[in-house]
């Protein structure tokens, strides 16, 4: 007899992988308003559809049908959409019975809120065999067996909770179904026993057991999941105020070809993000110097990201949740930046198991490790330190004339999170959670270099050190959210030139409270504060230096006399902020005010830069958005120092930055966003200072002073793809124009990184066999250059040196730029771990791109210098 | 991090393969150096009214010039002097504040020319009673340190060969005893060169040949290095001393360094010596050295040596 079978579809995986994204969401959003899901819908009545009957005719024994399925706020299912079809009738019968599923309401928030779930809805067509009856009729079945086990993601370790386990296909066959830690447990009668599991985001499983009576078998079931690589969550969409957040995920973080893997360098992928020559770490945002995008890791702000400035990102790619990216227009939560924001959301540790991850390149070896403690207490743990001090040697060009070039570049970080206060049955959100995190980053560099060909040998050593604790504790209450988040850190600069040195200790600490209530369906109000102190002391021995202590002469290397310079100073930094969202039908506005108070050595600043959003949902998925507001960024304590070293009158560098924007939601997975901007930057710090000869004869020369201006207009274009089982990428176009000018200097030039056109395309696929495919391709404008002239020669008899004739500044250009990177990854999967291998080709064509122009030494002419040809590297990791 | 620690290797490796002229060769025409003797004149007093001051900065001074042009076999080199007030203009083409103090025309070698520099004045701009304004005062007026560690007026010989010209500029320093401790500077001189080890005479061509190397160094002269002292921008004293720098020049093949000696900023001193190196096809015949010593505060002077090389 034929019978119709329905395996019942799993939701309980997604979901409770929806409520640890969750968490992760309560963490790391400190301050800004995250919907999170609470409670997680419960299928209460699932309905069987019928087996269509074409299918039947067909010879069809069973079928997926997958659904984007909403629910209404109370649980009843308000559309349901077909998202991969199945045909034969299957799509038509699975939707027409989903409509008529019912769920417990799903809460955001703790208030009931429609969501959006994946749903597969499986047909199955069994052939179940005819009951057999015992010959005697009447001898007592004999004692049951008893089948435990555990059911684990391949390749992870990972407990796979919610999977249904049956043992036989009949829908009356005894079934169970895992325990938050994959465990489960069915007492079957004895003997063959078709093991059969079914879980969301898993290839179904099957597996034959001979079960004795009365005895207990175990057994440890390891599922494939449906996508190695690309992760799928349901999660709650993040009301986004400004007008461009760029947001990257996990992963997308690891997998961009051309980043090596390092999550930090995919910002530069994105619109408004000039390209750095030689692939360095600078974020140039909307045309910011670099050191005018605040760089944060959750929350707390951090000296740098990059190892040596421009290397891999100072946080192991596997702590990273996400990274937000804001080009421009950021909340009044931020701020010391008059150009863009990076913030890097860590997360958790595991709840489940021990998993680790070991990574290990050309230049460095990276572990990673989390576990739960204890119910509710989880811990993540990271490590990196390089060896390419010991390689590079080997690759350096050896010379038979007794010259030396040694490059030792040494790095490790660490970072340390422990998550506690919250049990991990307990899924209301409510109450409080506390995480404690350690992290830092030393980078060290020694440059010996020695050549009968070069007039002296050189010995450079650097030390660039940072340590950061923070805490942090979140309460929720209702809709009410508070985020305090305390740290103390300690930072090292150290150099080492010859008889020069220069070393400095930082101790800071700081605080912030982020605050955030819901006051009701239309006003939600955020406010905070921003506390910084630094107290710095500075040691050097220097050289007393021409043009900046006194008049030096051109050419001239005298024998000078040192001085030993001591400097302590204290910079205290306080901002609070506000800002409340207003919805008005259709509308959403937010007007936010951010104040900063800075004492700075010994010179009080003050600002008050109001700022405004404004964002219209004219349609579902399609919204217009706009954003004008003022920023303001504290000078460094040390450029306060008095002349020479300094200039006491510096004050906040500061912008105006507006933009208007559209946003359109193509598809489920492809959405569009056009912007576009002017930012005006004034004040800003610039090198070197006027001089002034005083009434006695001495001279006042400053070396820097807020004189700077700085525009940068344009257009950004984001089309994206995101992040689904098999692909994920994006396209951005930046059409752009940057200028600056010194305040009474000549009239605006095009800045030094000024590129009219940034196009990047960026994709990854996932192929069979474990294997991915990415690419990125490049196209950028040229840099600005200054045309060299040549009417005749321009010699310095002092300093032995000849003089360019230019011509007008940045008036032409380098050749444009293009470069087509690859990456290649392969996954082997084993039972407890997975292996990934990965080939990261810059460069595939070896195309030569000029970096920039060097002169000959009478400026005749000039030569390109080139950029990084062809560079393959090759990586391993492996995770359990 | 990959990119970040190639890239000064690469930097390197493309400096090391430019296919740029080297400056240590000297084929086309060139002005090697220019001296003045006395390089410096300092007044006896930094008072504008001590009469004394006039005096001193009145003293003729000989501008010479070291002109090489092995590839014009000869030809005719047109010349002229300019004097002018700003630094930075190292062409003197700001006509209001330039004059020209002598033209004429030269063979490759040297040029020499003596001058009262320190009095020369701007027919073309005149003062209130219709004098001829000084130069001198001008070259005040464009001083943004407005003389502190004294004045330097830009003297700029203008050569030109063919479709080849130069612009060589030289300061002239005037300067005043702000600290009692202050001394003149004087021309410095080198004792000698030693080539391979042996004194290298003005007279003698010694015979080289092979593959080398072929060290040149001059003979010890660390006892020559002046101490002396400059005003800072707080009018206190800085204590220096000279420490040469040494320009090195063939007419075949190449050295080594185009520059040896001075001491870095950390204070580590230069090589001062460098090797010629015949390079791969390698000059047969006579070559000609230069070498060209610069103390660091305006003083100069040089050396010529000839040599016959066989490969």
């Amino acid at each position: 007899m034929l019978r119709l079978l329905l395996l019942l579809p799993l939701l309980l995986p997604a979901l409770a992988a929806a409520q640890v994204e969750g968490a992760r969401r309560e963490e790391v959003d400190a301050g800004v308003h995250v919907p999170v899901l609470t409670k997680a819908p419960e299928l209460l009545e699932f309905v069987q559809a019928p087996w269509p009957e074409g299918a039947a005719d067909a010879g069809v024994t069973g079928a997926e049908v997958k659904l984007a399925v909403t629910l209404a706020a109370d649980g009843s299912v308000a559309e349901a959409a077909v998202t991969a079809p199945a045909g034969n009738g299957f799509d038509e019968a699975a939707v027409d019975a989903v409509k008529r599923f019912r769920f417990s309401p799903a809460e955001v928030d703790g208030v009931p809120a429609p969501v959006t779930l994946e749903y597969v809805y499986r047909f199955q067509l069994q052939v179940v065999p005819e009951p057999t009856v015992s010959a005697d009729g009447g001898v007592p079945a004999p004692p049951p067996a008893k089948l435990v086990g555990e059911v684990i993601a391949r390749g992870s370790r990972s407990r796979v909770p919610g999977a249904v386990v049956r043992c036989g296909e009949e829908p009356e066959a005894p079934e169970a179904v895992t325990d938050d830690d994959g465990k489960f447990q069915l007492e079957v009668p004895p003997g063959p026993c078709p093991l059969r599991v079914v879980a969301q985001n898993f290839q179904p499983y099957s597996q034959d057991e001979t079960l004795a009576p009365g005895e207990t078998t175990e057994v440890r079931l390891y599922l494939v999941p449906r996508a190695i690589g690309f992760e799928t969550t349901v999660r709650g969409k993040r009301d986004k105020k400004e007008v461009v957040r760029r947001t990257v995920e996990r992963a997308e973080l690891q997998k961009v070809p051309g980043t090596f893997g390092d999550p930090i360098r995919v910002v530069q992928n994105f619109p408004g993000v000039a390209r750095t020559p030689f692939g360095l770490g600078q974020l140039l945002v909307r045309g910011a110097n670099p050191n005018q995008t605040g760089t944060y890791m959750d929350g707390v702000e951090v000296p740098l990201l990059f190892h040596l400035g421009g290397g891999p990102s100072v946080i192991n790619s596997e702590f990273l949740d996400r990274i937000d990216f804001f080009p421009g227009g950021f909340g009044a939560r931020y701020g010391r930046a008059v150009g863009g924001i990076v913030d890097v959301a860590t997360r958790k540790g595991a709840s489940d198991t021990l998993h680790g991850v070991a990574k290990v390149d050309l230049l460095d070896a990276s572990a990673f490790v989390e576990a739960p403690l204890a119910d509710g207490v989880s811990v993540a743990a990271a490590a990196r330190r390089s060896y390419v001090d010991l390689l590079l040697p080997a690759f350096l060009p050896k010379s038979e004339d007794g010259s030396t070039l040694l490059v030792l570049p040494r790095y490790w970080d660490y970072q340390v999170r422990v998550d506690f206060g919250r049990s991990r049955k307990d899924a209301s959100r409510q109450g409080s959670s506390y995480y404690v995190m350690a992290f830092g980053s030393d980078d060290q560099l020694t440059l010996v270099s020695s050549s009968p060909s070069q007039p002296r040998d050189v010995t450079i050593d650097t030390r660039t050190l940072f340590h950061r604790v923070k805490g942090d504790w979140t309460y929720r209450n209702g809709r009410f959210t508070s985020v305090l988040t305390p740290f103390l850190g300690y930072d090292l600069v150290k150099t080492g030139f010859g008889a020069i040195s220069f070393d400095a200790d930082r101790y800071n600490a700081g605080l912030r409270e982020d605050l955030s209530l819901e006051v009701n369906e239309t006003v939600t109000a955020r406010a905070g504060l921003d506390l910084i102190y630094e107290h710095t002391e500075g040691r050097a021995k220097l050289p007393f230096i021409a043009a900046a202590q006194y008049v030096g002469f051109p050419g001239a290397e005298p024998k000078v006399q040192f001085q030993e310079l001591v400097q302590v100073f204290n910079v205290f930094d306080a901002a609070a902020y506000l800002e409340a969202d207003f919805k008005l039908g259709p509308v959403t506005v937010t007007p936010g005010v951010r104040a900063t108070a800075a004492h700075v050595r010994r010179k009080d600043m003050q600002s008050v830069d109001p700022r405004l959003w404004v964002r219209w949902a004219v349609r579902d998925g399609t919204a217009v958005k706009a954003s004008a507001g003022l920023y303001a960024q504290t000078p460094d304590g040390g450029q306060l120092a008095k002349p020479p070293y300094g200039n006491p009158n510096l004050t906040f560098e500061r912008s105006f930055q507006s933009s208007l924007g559209v946003e359109h939601k193509l598809t489920d997975v492809l959405n569009v966003d056009l912007t576009g901007f002017y930012n005006n930057r004034y004040d800003l710090v610039t090198f070197p200072g006027t001089r002034t000869v005083n009434a006695d004869g001495s001279v006042t020369q400053l070396p820097s002073e807020n004189r700077g201006l700085g525009r940068a207009y344009g257009l950004e274009l984001m089309l994206r793809h995101e992040v689904t089982k098999n692909f994920f990428g994006w396209l951005a176009y930046t059409f752009s124009r940057s200028e600056t000018r010194r305040r009474g200097g000549p009239d605006w030039a095009l800045s030094n990184f000024d590129q009219t056109h940034i196009l990047t395309a960026v994709g990854s696929y996932r192929l069979p066999l474990g294997f991915e495919l990415g690419a990125r391709f490049r196209y950028v404008t040229g840099n600005p250059r200054t045309p060299l002239e040549h009417p005749w020669d321009k010699y310095s008899a002092d300093g032995n040196r000849f003089y360019g004739t230019n011509g007008d500044t940045n008036s032409a250009r380098l050749p444009a730029f293009n470069q087509l990177d690859i990456r290649i990854d392969k996954n082997w999967l084993f039972d407890n771990w997975t292996l990934d291998t990965y080939l990261d080709v810059q460069n595939v064509y070896n195309a030569p791109n000029t970096e920039f122009l060097t002169p000959d030494y009478r400026y005749r002419s000039q030569v390109p210098i080139t950029g990084i040809p062809i560079l393959p590297v090759l990586g391993v990791k492996g995770s359990f | 991090m990959r990119t970040r620690l190639l890239a000064p290797l690469l930097l390197l490796s493309a400096a090391c393969s430019m296919p740029q002229d080297n400056p240590t060769q000297v084929t086309d025409l060139r002005v090697l150096a220019l001296s003045l003797e006395s390089p410096e004149l300092m007044a006896p007093s930094c008072d504008t009214r001590d009469p004394r001051n006039a005096f001193v900065y009145a003293t003729p001074l000989t501008l010479r010039a070291l002109v090489a042009d092995p590839e014009g076999a000869g030809r005719d080199i047109s010349w002229e002097l300019l004097a002018c007030a700003a630094v930075a203009d190292r062409t003197c083409e700001d006509e209001e504040n330039r004059l020209v103090v002598a033209t004429g025309t030269m063979k490759a070698g040297e040029l020499e020319l003596t001058q009262p520099f320190g009095t020369l004045t701007l027919p073309q701009k005149l003062d209130p009673a219709g004098n001829p304004v000084p130069l001198l005062t001008e070259v005040l007026a464009k001083d943004t340190y407005k003389g502190l560690g004294g004045l330097r007026m830009p003297l700029v010989l203008h050569v030109k060969a063919g479709d080849e010209e130069i612009f060589a500029q030289k300061l002239m320093v005037f300067s005043c005893r702000f600290f009692p401790e202050q001394q003149q500077n004087v021309t410095p001189v080198l004792p000698g060169l030693r080539l391979n080890g042996a004194p290298w005479g003005e007279g003698s061509v010694p015979e080289l040949s092979g593959a080398g190397p072929f060290e040149l160094e001059p003979e010890p002269y660390a006892e020559l290095e002046e101490p002396y002292v400059v005003p800072s921008f707080e009018l206190k004293p800085v204590q220096l001393q000279e420490s040469w720098k040494f320009a090195w020049y063939v007419t075949g093949g190449r050295m080594s360094l185009e520059e040896s000696g001075g001491t870095d900023v950390d204070g580590t001193p230069s090589r001062p010596g460098v090797q010629w190196e015949p390079t791969s096809k390698p000059p047969s015949g006579e070559l000609t050295f230069y070498v060209v010593v610069r103390d660091g505060r305006g003083g100069s002077s040089w050396y010529v040596r000839r040599a016959r090389y066989t490969p």
